[in-house]
């Protein structure tokens, strides 16, 4: 299954009720106002200064690490990159860097805590048995990995015995009201995430685990937490951290695939319920919580480039420089009615036609259904001006 | 750009009936590129000035031997060369694309046929008279079986009407780019709004009912813009078809070397999978039409050369580096010693790189690299 195929209307609507309630929070909107995409247009590219600076720099040279709610760990681990320090870090005010990082940080964690209390609903909380969850896999590095990791922490906090996830409203300095909604909308994620095939599949797996699986299970973490030791890192390859997380992904990919029968099956059910979550909560929800609404782009040359993936190719002209990777667009089309969020962006440039912006995305399935109707529209060449 | 500068020299010259000349040069060039040359001794060319003129009058193309040749000497259009043996003058054009854009007018006029067999050659004119005059589907479809990558450049002019036919036509062009035993199939529907959809599969050839519609992550779908031909759609789908059978999984590169000797090996396996990878990928993707082409333009991507002690550089991570040159075969050696590599690029091993860039893409993935760029070469810029 791919992620996005098990996403319905009611989980869809859910999460941009979810994303409202927190973008009316004060600390949203204090930092939501600082970033590029928020800036107009003129304020953007060299015009930019401050942390918009700072920040645009880093999506440029570090994009697929900068997600917009892991900012607060994210940013300091670049700073110290000697790499990326060479090229012209623009410069920002140290105060007024370390206040908005402390406000990050607020962001960071009550994104945290929402996920570990949503988490916190699978079958069999706080007891997971997946092998994913070894120490120093993807999911659980401390190190460079584009997943929300699970943390110890989260599973001894004892989030499944909270009504709601506990306080977010006070990070996000959320008014009494404001409160209300927040732990309102959260539940209501929490309902449809557990009417979900993921979930659901979750839970069925973990019911047919008999004693040779469960061992099975623990024998794969085991190797896991081995294979994916300090020292096995560092044979591997000791500083460069790109090797070092393919090194983690391969091997985790390679102990999850030598499991056959319940074990297999479960190890499986889990992944989907951690691919659901990273692309729904993790990454959408964080778009939709700092960027509002998607907007509506004209495009052209709609294709779909993989069979069985909900993936579309389309172009664009002559917006295509001001939308970045991890956007969410609506397309002006008849092929594709949901929403889409950008993974690839390349530029062609061809002394006869001139500059083309191709990008492709991946389609939200149900967004159509579950979201309100697109009213921002990025205006075509062709309409009469 | 050919039409201005054609213009633009006869009324230079003051050559009375451009229109006739250029006919007349049409036809004489398509003749000569039907043999593979663009040039002909003055006999010759006489002769076949002649004959083209005697076949534009059968057609009432009109005027007499001696004002046509009179037209075309004075248009200043072909220029007599001094070769030197024997002191022959051989009749060319003023340059060779010149002889391509007559040949080229000529066919769009309809006043030739394109030859039968269709060779690299042909590719020009087969470009120019595209964008002059659409090809016809038979036409289309001899490009897409002879000169596969043409097809590319000559879609882009295409604007024939999408009608009963297409799904045929365009299936018909997939089947002949591409190297399947089975062949593939297009089913194409219309939207509400009219808007015309193409995708290729397993299914059946033909036009399905709106709501019988497949889904469109059901398989490789494009949704044509207004005034796309079937060329057009057919050239988008093997686009897509190329680009996903290029696609290949990243798998783990080996661990860091420690030894002169180890980065050697771990880049002499990684190009012998190279090697392999690139011979299936071929298989996979290249048109029966043009199968040694696009292996001749791929070029062979073993390495000769020596494999150096790592150095430290100022930007980016330690490499260990390489001198080389491409070849057939892989003879790859650690250098004898830590000596750091040479510093200048002698003609031995002109090419360097280092380990780590080599073996950090996989052997799969970097030889679907280097026939997607051959393909780009073949085609044009950033097609795939």
């Amino acid at each position: 299954m791919n992620p996005g195929e098990d996403t319905s209307p009611d989980l869809w609507a859910a999460i941009w009720r979810l994303a409202e309630a927190w973008s009316q929070s004060p600390l949203v909107q204090e930092i939501a106002a600082t970033l590029p995409r928020n800036q107009p247009f003129e304020k953007r590219g060299d015009k930019a200064v401050g942390i918009p600076a700072l920040v645009q720099h880093l999506d440029l040279h570090a994009g697929m690490m900068m997600k917009p709610l892991m900012y607060a760990s994210r940013i300091p681990a670049l700073l110290s990159q000697p790499l990326l320090a060479g090229l012209g870090m623009p410069a920002v005010d140290q105060d007024e860097l370390r206040d908005w990082l402390q406000k990050a940080a607020k962001l960071e964690g009550a994104h945290r805590v929402t996920l570990g209390w949503l988490r916190a609903s699978l079958a069999g909380y706080p007891i997971l048995r997946a092998p994913q969850l070894a120490p120093s896999t993807p999911l659980t590095t401390e190190e460079m990995t584009t997943r929300y990791i699970w943390s110890k922490d989260e599973f001894a906090s004892g989030l499944n015995r909270r009504p709601a996830p506990p306080t977010v409203p006070d990070l996000l300095g959320a008014d009494p009201k404001g409160a209300v909604e927040l732990d309102e909308a959260a539940r209501d994620v929490g309902r449809a995430l557990a009417k979900s095939r993921a979930w659901v599949d979750f839970r069925g797996a973990l019911h047919s685990l008999d004693d040779d699986a469960k061992e099975a299970l623990r024998a794969a973490r085991r190797e896991l937490t081995e294979r994916l030791s300090a020292e096995a890192l560092d044979d591997h390859e000791p500083k460069l951290a790109l090797p070092r997380a393919e090194y983690r992904s391969h091997t985790m990919t390679e102990v999850i695939e030598s499991l056959t029968g319940p074990a297999r099956v479960y190890a499986d059910a889990f992944g989907e319920v951690d691919r659901l979550l990273d692309l729904t909560m993790g990454d959408i929800f964080g778009e939709l919580v700092l960027f509002g609404e998607p907007w509506r782009v004209p495009v052209f040359n709609v294709e779909t480039p993989k069979p069985g993936e909900p993936i579309v190719g389309f172009e664009t002209q002559p917006i295509g420089a001001f939308l970045a990777t991890g956007q969410i667009l609506w397309l002006q089309n008849e092929a594709v009615p949901d929403a889409v969020r950008v993974e690839l962006h390349s530029m062609k440039m061809d002394q006869v036609e001139g500059m083309h912006d191709h990008f492709e995305a991946r389609v939200l399935l149900n967004t159509g259904e579950g979201w309100p109707a697109a009213t921002i529209q990025i205006p075509s060449n062709d309409d009469p001006q | 750009m050919y039409e201005l500068t054609v213009s633009r020299m006869a009324d230079r010259a003051n050559a009375g009936d451009v229109r006739i000349a250029v006919a007349v040069l049409g036809v004489v060039f398509a003749e000569l590129l039907d043999e593979g040359r663009r040039y002909a001794n003055p006999l010759a060319w006489d002769c076949m000035v002649a004959e083209a003129t005697a076949f534009l009058e059968e057609r009432g193309g009109a005027t007499d031997v001696a004002a046509v040749r009179e037209a075309v000497a004075r248009s200043g259009l072909v220029n007599a060369v001094i070769t030197g043996i024997g002191h022959t003058t051989l009749r060319v054009p003023v340059h060779d694309s010149f002889a391509d854009y007559f040949a080229a007018r000529a066919h769009a006029d309809g006043l030739v046929c394109l030859p039968v067999t269709l060779l690299e050659n042909d590719e020009n004119r087969l470009w120019l008279s595209s964008q002059m005059q659409m090809l016809s589907d038979s036409e289309a479809l001899a490009v897409a079986e002879q000169l596969p990558f043409s097809l590319v450049r000559v879609s882009e002019s295409d604007h024939n009407p999408i009608s009963e036919q297409t799904p045929r036509m365009v299936a018909a062009l997939l089947n002949a780019v591409l190297p399947d035993r089975t062949d593939v199939g297009v089913r194409m529907w219309r939207t509400a709004n009219g808007k015309t959809m193409a995708q290729a599969g397993t299914a059946a050839t033909g036009w399905v009912d709106p709501e019988r519609a497949p889904s469109v992550f059901a398989g490789q779908t494009v949704v044509a813009e207004d005034g796309d031909g079937p060329t057009v759609i057919a050239v988008r789908l093997w686009r897509l078809i190329l680009k996903h059978r290029l696609r290949r999984d990243r798998r783990l590169r080996p661990r860091n070397a420690r030894s002169r000797q180890e980065a050697c090996d771990q880049l002499s396996d990684h190009c012998r999978d190279v090697v392999a990878a690139a011979t299936t990928i071929l298989t996979e993707v290249a048109p029966p039409g043009a199968v040694d082409r696009l292996k001749e333009t791929v070029g062979p991507l073993g390495m000769t050369g020596v494999v150096y002690e790592r150095q430290g550089r100022e930007v980016g991570p330690d490499g260990w580096p390489v001198r080389y040159r491409n070849t057939e075969a892989v003879d790859l050696t650690a250098a004898p010693d830590s000596s750091p590599p040479p510093e200048e690029r002698n003609g031995d091993y002109s090419a360097w790189s280092d380990v780590e860039a080599r073996v950090s893409t996989s052997p799969e993935a970097t030889a679907a690299k280097a026939v997607g760029e051959a393909v780009t070469k073949l085609t044009r810029n950033h097609w795939l």
